[in-house]
């Protein structure tokens, strides 16, 4: 059996104009523009299989977006091929898009002014679903994602975790049978985060919806997905389960101490001082050498501490080490 | 405070704010070439009309193109817009933050308006006559005396049009009516100025109520200076009226931004 | 393969819904027609003014140069109010809106055209459309006069909407539109508002053959002035304004096809 998306080799570079000076020198550039090429993707492929939820990651400027456009059937690659849903994105775009959802975080697809309700009744236009169908799934996902108080609200009136619910919701109305979220959490405060997370998550397991999913939020990640493709310079730099890439390459964990005053401190065994300002301390360790109880520990019982603060290296720091040691 | 130390961040911004419009380069140019289109073809409609009834005409044929391309050059001086960065500000509700400078809030926004006109006519305007002067049949002034009236004129209808583009911006501040003034003030201003029509071509009656107006020191003023029909005393006063206007309208900008702002602080946005 | 809902359909309801979102500043709208009322109004009161100084121009009296006036009014104004999207596009390039049309199951002409329909448009339309009304009245109009007044009115509109969608696909290529293509826009319709004999032959050449207007106004104008009998078949040269519609949108679809595989 094939897979439900299977991407081979995929290649896209942009053409960047160049900014040129002076009145001429504007002038002539809406005619005749020199252009320099920059590399999205040069050599990208994977496969996702019906039902799966996978965290697609990566810097800024990795090629993310360009792979999603593409995914999505909005952008046409140099070369390479997309087989989604049995079709090729790109060609087939009015039919293919009829079978996907796509969410962006930063921008609504409703209409601004007009009451929840009244966007979701243009998207059915818009997707032809039949009445009936309509209020079956409407009425499904109004519960499920618990939107019947502000069903008839502006828009513009909702707070962001309110918007991205309906924005969801939105995107599920033509019950599409693969999901693109595009940074859904961004901005939203712990508890929307969490609340948002967990209608995915139900998504993807009680309806069999395949999520894609893009974010720099490595909570996220962790809380969804059991697959991560991570992406740097337009190449695939690891393809696997969340747990094999954290184990092998970003097992460390980061240790902030906060000193009684400006006193001596020296690191206990196989830790190592990051950074240190003033009375505070940053240590880098790692929890399978040094259990983080036993840590804290050893440094209460030395120092004279004020506050302690365990964090997960961010995600640029993974990709950062990803890019140093080539392969995981 | 001393009056030199009072006026300088004004003059500061004033400055910036002619600096970049300077930037906008192949916009002017574009603008000059659309402006020369138009010139051509309201030339063609007045050149009928004049050919159909030349004994009724108040001004001769060379004279209208001259007018004609006159207000060609003179367009950017018009009130259309408001300031798309101060209505951001006012959508966003961050204005109330430019009440916390500690600088007029008026002649800030005064000095922006200024320049946004001033810079775009000035870099429309000098390579437009110039073309029209070769090209197009425009006139030179027929004397020195009345090239500097022209000049002069032409300074007091840019202090005038910030005046009046400034009440624009200021009208953001007030919902309904502001949204009124910001469509109806263009429209008169459009008929008033004689970018339409030269006032001269008018009914009289509706003239002699149209020169009382602000709007006429925008272009015909200065174009009938630029054609030699008004003499020095007369210009004495159209002078004085036109700085009339412009301080009354100022005062009555400073006194509206006064209002909102107190209503603002009181009601926090 | 379920049916879809039509495009007419569709079209209709993008456009109420943003009619509805506009009519939540009910006393802006109405301030902001107005203002659009009195600034074309203005306008018009200039042209009058000249008729009443000089008479005629060309042969052309003030009714006749209204007639025309009106329907090329009128036109814009509902290609302005029907297909503004277009206009706008550029704003709709840069905002990334334009990736989310395209991720919808339709025609991207459509979704552009109800994109941003802006009913205080109607402001305009309906000072047009007086004057028309007035200058019709002169010509004491029977029914086929109000036929060929209709098509004009219509094949006036294509043209305008075919010049925005024209506009629009430029910005596939450039991203920012210059200013000078107004001149076509906004200059047609000045120019096409006056007897198209007082141009000089640049200006006529544009207008009759690279943008139609000369046969959606002034040359069934001037054959409706001079008619005798049977009218019907100017119809034919308002025709045009549909056939130039149709080219742009081609020209469109050229300009999409490359826009998706060059990206922005």
């Amino acid at each position: 059996m094939t897979s439900q998306i299977e991407v081979n080799n995929l290649a896209k570079s942009f053409r960047v104009a160049k900014r040129t000076s002076g009145v001429f020198g504007a002038l002539g550039s809406i005619f005749r523009r020199e252009y320099q090429n920059r590399v999205a993707l040069s050599n990208v492929s994977f496969a996702i299989e019906a039902g799966e939820l996978v965290g697609y990651i990566g810097p800024n400027g990795a090629g993310k977006s360009t792979t999603v456009k593409i995914l999505s059937g909005i952008l046409v690659p140099d070369s390479g091929t997309v087989r989604a849903l049995g079709m090729c994105p790109w060609k087939q775009r009015t039919q293919y898009v009829q079978r996907i959802g796509v969410v962006f975080g930063q921008r609504t697809q409703m209409w601004w002014d007009l009451p929840v309700i009244d966007s979701f009744h243009l998207l059915r236009d818009i997707y032809s679903v039949p009445d009936a169908q309509f209020r079956r799934r409407c009425g499904e996902l109004t519960d499920q994602m618990n939107l019947g108080a502000f069903l008839n609200t502006p828009v513009r009136q909702l707070s962001l975790g309110e918007r991205m619910r309906c924005d969801l919701a939105a995107a599920l109305l033509h019950s599409p049978e693969v999901l693109f979220l595009d940074e859904p959490t961004i901005g939203l405060d712990a508890v929307s985060k969490l609340a948002l997370r967990q209608l995915v998550k139900s998504l993807n397991v009680e309806h069999g919806v395949t999520v894609i999913l893009t974010t720099h939020d490595m909570d996220d990640i962790e809380a969804l997905c059991s697959r991560v493709i991570v992406i740097g310079d337009g190449e695939i730099l690891s393809d696997g389960p969340l747990t094999e890439l954290r184990n092998s390459i970003a097992r460390e964990r980061w240790l902030t101490v906060e000193l009684e005053g400006d006193q001596m401190f020296s690191p206990p065994a196989n830790t190592t001082i990051m950074r240190r300002e003033g009375n505070q301390v940053w240590l880098r360790y790692d929890p399978v050498i040094t259990p983080t109880p036993l840590l804290i520990s050893a440094i209460a019982a030395t120092n004279n501490v004020r506050d302690l603060l365990v964090q997960e290296p961010p995600i640029e720091e993974i990709i950062a080490h990803i890019y140093q040691n080539g392969q995981p | 405070m001393t009056p030199v130390s009072a006026v300088r961040p004004y003059l500061t911004l004033l400055v910036a704010r002619c600096r970049q419009e300077t930037q906008y380069r192949a916009a002017a140019l574009f603008g000059m070439a659309t402006q020369l289109f138009w010139g051509l073809v309201r030339i063609a409609i007045f050149t009928a009309f004049l050919k159909a009834g030349a004994n009724r005409s108040s001004m001769s044929l060379p004279q209208t193109v001259t007018y004609l391309w006159l207000v060609q050059g003179m367009i950017r001086a018009m009130p259309w817009s408001v300031d798309a960065e101060i209505r951001n500000l006012v959508r966003e509700g961050t204005v109330v933050y430019e009440l916390l400078r500690p600088i007029d809030l008026y002649f800030s926004w005064y000095m922006r308006a200024f320049a946004r006109h001033a810079i775009p006519t000035i870099m429309r305007a000098i390579p437009l006559f110039v073309a029209a002067v070769l090209l197009f049949h425009m006139q030179m002034p027929p004397t020195v005396s009345a090239g500097a009236l022209f000049v002069t004129g032409v300074v007091l209808a840019l202090l005038l049009a910030a005046a009046i583009s400034t009440l624009i911006n200021i009208s953001l501040l007030f919902t309904i009516s502001g949204d009124g003034i910001q469509r109806i003030l263009p429209a008169i201003a459009n008929f008033a100025s004689g970018l339409l029509i030269p006032l001269s071509f008018l009914p009289s009656a509706l003239r002699r109520v149209l020169r009382i107006l602000p709007f006429c020191s925008l272009i015909d003023t200065p174009a009938r200076f630029y054609l030699g029909q008004i003499g020095t005393p007369e210009a004495a006063s159209m002078f004085a009226q036109t700085l009339i206007w412009i301080l009354a309208l100022s005062w009555f900008g400073r006194f509206l931004i006064l209002r909102a702002s107190k209503r603002m602080v009181v009601q926090g946005g | 393969m379920k049916s879809q809902t039509s495009g007419l359909r569709l079209y209709l309801s993008l456009v109420v819904a943003c009619l509805r979102g506009q009519l939540q500043y009910q006393a802006s709208f109405v301030m902001m027609a107005l203002g659009q009322f009195l600034v074309t109004g203005l306008e018009f009161a200039a042209i009058a003014a000249l008729f009443y100084r000089f008479g005629s121009v060309h042969g052309w009296q003030l009714r006749q140069v209204a007639f025309l006036y009106g329907v090329v009014g009128s036109g814009y104004a509902l290609a302005e109010g029907l297909c503004r999207g277009f206009d706008q596009f550029s704003a709709i390039i840069r905002r990334g809106d334009f990736d989310r049309l395209l991720l919808r199951p339709r025609s991207t002409i459509l979704q552009v055209a109800a994109f941003e329909v802006q009913l205080m448009r109607i402001g305009r339309f309906l000072q047009a459309a007086f004057v028309l009304a007035w200058a019709l009245m002169h010509l004491q109009p029977d029914a086929s006069t109000l036929i060929v007044a209709a098509a004009m009115v219509t094949g006036t509109m294509c043209t305008f909407c075919g010049l925005f969608v024209l506009q629009a696909t430029l910005t596939f290529f450039t991203i920012e539109t210059p200013e000078i293509v107004n001149v076509v826009t906004y200059g047609g319709v000045e120019t096409a508002s006056f007897p198209l004999s007082i141009y000089p032959g640049w200006l006529r050449f544009t207008f009759t053959w690279l943008v139609p207007l000369a046969s959606t106004a002034y040359l069934p104008a001037r054959l409706l002035f001079k008619a005798h009998g049977p009218i019907l078949h100017i119809l034919i040269l308002p025709g045009c304004g549909l056939l130039f519609l149709l080219a742009s949108i081609l020209i469109w679809r050229f300009g999409e096809r490359r826009y998706t595989s060059t990206g922005s």
